[in-house]
């Protein structure tokens, strides 16, 4: 028992250590890029709108979930905001732009470009929602 | 929904689940796991995978673990798509299925019991605990 509490104890410290090195890693990707060029995404958002910029492929079935995340979360949300999928294939030059390594990748950006948050991943509708609260 | 660059997104389709639920499995499966690991006790192994395949298997119907969160008194979360933790928990049966066979099948004491037995089940345990207590 107690060699299996050390290691145990190991495999433990292994995962906050992954959980302390991924954080940061998000954190250091997420400031290298604070704004999108809204004129190539070929945006008119009206102006106190926003919009989440989904990057997505037309095999990739995560991105479907993600729209429906991101969906629901603009259909509760008293803001006025838009959806704009960007096919990533199509779209290599401002995919490279914009940082999109995966798919999906989620963007939500003011009027102006500003990029509030972004996800790697299929978000949590929590965090979707406490995104559109930072507003 | 607005699309300037023409993907039909089919988004009606995805099939929803409580937020809450895959946390809450998450959670018992490396809280059992690491216990069994500290007792030596392979039937939880077991237990814990056969609960597994059968959600996998037989889908929804079939999680155990969803009736045990719906008869306890748990707060409710949002809904958000079944498809990520449901392809995590077909993950999670494969390794435990290797596991409770090399546990039971495997001579004591062994590199395939330690590594292949105890191994998988512990990343299963670390994965679960990850996945139930971050949005990893």
């Amino acid at each position: 028992m107690g060699e299996r509490a050390f290691i145990l104890a190991i495999a433990l410290g292994a995962g906050a250590l992954f959980l302390v090195a991924y954080s940061s890693y998000r954190r250091r990707a997420g400031a290298a890029l604070d704004r999108l060029d809204v004129d190539a995404l070929g945006l008119e958002l009206m102006s106190g709108c926003c919009a989440f910029v989904v990057f997505t492929t037309p095999t990739c079935r995560p991105c479907k979930a993600v729209l429906k995340v991101v969906s629901d979360a603009v259909d509760a949300s008293p803001a006025p905001t838009e959806i704009v999928t960007v096919d990533a294939v199509d779209n290599h030059e401002l995919a490279l732009h914009c940082d999109v390594r995966t798919v999906p990748t989620t963007f939500l950006i003011t009027a102006s470009g500003h990029v509030i948050d972004r996800w790697r991943t299929v978000p949590h509708r929590a965090e979707v929602d406490a995104a559109l609260q930072r507003l | 929904m607005t699309s300037w660059f023409g993907i039909d997104a089919g988004v009606a389709s995805i099939r929803m689940i409580d937020a809450n639920l895959p946390r809450f499995s998450q959670a018992v499966q490396a809280v059992a796991l690491a216990v069994a690991f500290l007792l030596d006790a392979r039937l939880v192994v077991v237990a814990v995978g056969a609960i597994l395949v059968l959600a996998a298997l037989g889908g929804p119907r079939w999680n155990l673990l969803a009736y045990l969160y719906r008869a306890l008194p748990l707060p409710r979360g949002p809904k958000e798509p079944a498809g990520p933790p449901r392809f995590a928990q077909t993950v999670g049966a494969v390794f435990l299925t290797v596991a409770s066979i090399t546990l039971f099948v495997a001579a004591r004491d062994t590199a395939p019991w330690w590594v292949l037995g105890w191994g998988a089940a512990l990343l299963v345990a670390l994965l679960a605990g990850l996945a139930a207590t971050t949005s990893f």
